[in-house]
């Protein structure tokens, strides 16, 4: 009765031949980089990855502490962010765009909060809740260091940050 | 299905963007979102067009099918109790907004939440995002689940919950609520009215590294006067009559068809990811109990490769309605009876194709991605047969 099958062959050769796989074989590789995740002075919580990685993908919305956490991000075109949504959650930073839609858009979730390191730090400066992660070169003060994103792997920062 | 969701049922609109309006008095943020398709196709049948709901039933070029327009308004009024309200505009509708979204969310405590109000229904397991083009790899999710189907919003209660244990991390939805639309669209254009009372949806979802199953389904009683009256009444009840059956007979072939009684959707399916591959099935299986509604199975099996940023994806679907499944007509002995109910059944029921679709997105930057699908399909009717056809297209957020 279906004897009428896909030419998948036939399409993917016809794919090919239109110059597609060229392309998705250029794909840029995004090196590895390391970052500084910061919070407000006044949050004493403790971080580890595995909570780090539940609140970047909203399974959880707090801080060990139960206080509310709210995520920002470095600009999503940048580098730095394609770069994080790697070596956190391994995806790539237009995946993580989809992944998070989903939240939004069946009520669970707020958009991504996108801004400049400058606008970041003086976010989590002025809010007890913000949570946000930075070039690990970066000039600090008054923020609260809790650790460090290194090749994909939490580091927590001494006691004394 | 175009007339359901329009803001004629506009206490609710109203209600809600006053509770915005309040909570922007409070000067507490509003954030606004969208989201967005713009799609054109064309279906290229070898005989009739299949006319499956909203998938190129016209001739030539169509950019309506697929198109839409989604805008969202979230509010917080503190921590815990949030507030949202989506409208969708299709092209098919003429952009006409439907309340897709309008409910009250209350955080009991960080792993677990009550909404109330206008909720996406646990259908199938991605029927909360299926009109959101761009949380998804295909042009449109596999047409032999993601049928569009009037109920798969409805209004109510839900309660959602997550536990996570160690790797595992199990997220539940429990749902009671009450529907009233159009079905059958295939039948009528238009559809015809159907009520769902006391819609009682779950939906099961277990997540372990790379693998997600998940598992939900509806149980409701349905009130099919509307569907008695014009597929029962005026296209069978003539001819049964006249059949010369007895009085009894008659009445038990009437009831045996009868749509007033239990309508059951269930799915199962599951999704493995490892590095660039994806792999995703989902079946389901669908209809009113012992009504002259023949259960419905459709199912999809979809393999993914991400070239980051592009993801190509091939998946089979396959969608089915037994016309030949006379069990309604057990109680019936009368030759001329059944015979009659076997042509209905046969009538009411012919929905059974299988396509495959090959589909490639590219992700222009995060929030704007491009689309393309191949498609070719054979449905049973022989005035059908073979169909193909493509698409290209936009998908965004903001």
């Amino acid at each position: 009765m279906y004897s009428n099958r896909i030419p998948i062959r036939r399409w993917f050769i016809s794919c090919c031949f239109c110059g597609l796989l060229p392309l998705f074989l250029s794909a840029a590789a995004v090196t590895a980089a390391d970052f500084v995740v910061v919070v407000h002075p006044k949050n004493q919580s403790m971080m580890d990855q595995n909570l780090l990685l539940q609140l970047y993908l909203n399974k959880t919305a707090a801080f060990d502490d139960g206080h509310a956490a709210i995520l920002l991000h470095l600009p999503r075109t940048s580098a730095e962010h394609q770069q994080f949504c790697l070596e956190l959650m391994n995806l790539t930073a237009n995946q993580y765009q989809s992944y998070w839609s989903r939240l939004v858009f069946t009520g669970n979730a707020t958009n991504l909060t996108f801004a400049s390191p400058e606008q970041l730090l003086r976010q989590v400066r002025l809010n007890p809740s913000a949570i946000a992660y930075l070039p690990a070169n970066t000039t600090l003060s008054g923020v609260r260091q809790l650790g460090f994103l290194r090749d994909g792997q939490w580091q927590a920062a001494p006691a004394d940050f | 299905m175009k007339s359901k969701f329009r803001l004629k049922n506009g206490l609710l609109s109203i209600l809600f963007a006053c509770n915005l309006f309040n909570v922007a008095q409070a000067q507490q943020p509003i954030s606004v979102n969208g989201f967005g398709s713009v799609r054109m196709g064309k279906l290229i049948p070898s005989k009739d067009n299949p006319k499956l709901v909203e998938f190129y039933n016209d001739d030539g070029l169509s950019f309506a099918d697929d198109t839409l327009f989604g805008l969202q308004l979230q509010a917080e009024s503190d921590n815990d109790l949030s507030y949202t309200l989506q409208l969708i505009g299709k092209a098919v509708a003429d952009y006409k907004p439907e309340v897709s979204l309008a409910f009250v969310k209350y955080q009991l405590n960080p792993n677990h939440k009550i909404k109330f109000g206008r909720l996406a229904v646990p259908l199938f397991a991605q029927s909360d995002v299926q009109y959101i083009g761009y949380a998804h790899d295909y042009s449109r999710l596999p047409k032999a689940v993601y049928y569009r189907f009037d109920f798969e919003v409805a209004d109510g209660v839900a309660f959602e919950g997550q536990q996570i244990y160690q790797d595992f991390s199990l997220n539940y939805l429990l749902q009671l609520t009450d529907f009233k639309g159009q079905v059958f669209k295939n039948q009528l254009p238009g559809g015809i009215e159907l009520k769902l009372h006391q819609m009682k949806n779950f939906r099961l979802e277990l997540n372990y590294q790379n693998l997600q199953l998940f598992t939900g389904g509806i149980r409701a009683k349905t009130d099919g006067s509307q569907l008695n009256e014009v597929l029962i009444n005026s296209r069978v009840l003539p001819a049964v009559l006249a059949s010369g059956a007895s009085a009894i007979e008659q009445q038990n072939f009437l009831s045996g068809l009868n749509f007033n009684k239990n309508a059951q959707y269930t799915f199962v399916g599951f999704r493995w990811q490892q590095q660039a591959w994806k792999l995703e099935g989902e079946h389901a299986r669908y209809g009113i109990n012992d009504s002259a509604d023949a259960a419905s199975t459709s199912e999809y099996l979809a393999l993914s490769y991400r070239f980051d940023p592009y993801i190509l994806s091939l998946h089979h679907e396959r969608a089915t309605e037994n016309p030949h499944n006379l069990a309604v007509l057990r109680q019936t002995t009368d030759p001329v009876l059944r015979q009659i109910g076997a042509r209905f059944a046969q009538a009411l029921n012919n929905v059974d194709y299988r396509m495959q679709v090959l589909s490639l997105r590219y992700d222009l930057q995060p929030g704007l991605c491009l689309k393309a699908d191949l498609f070719r399909g054979h449905h049973r009717l022989e005035n059908i047969g073979t169909f193909k056809g493509f698409s290209l297209g936009v998908d965004f957020v903001f």
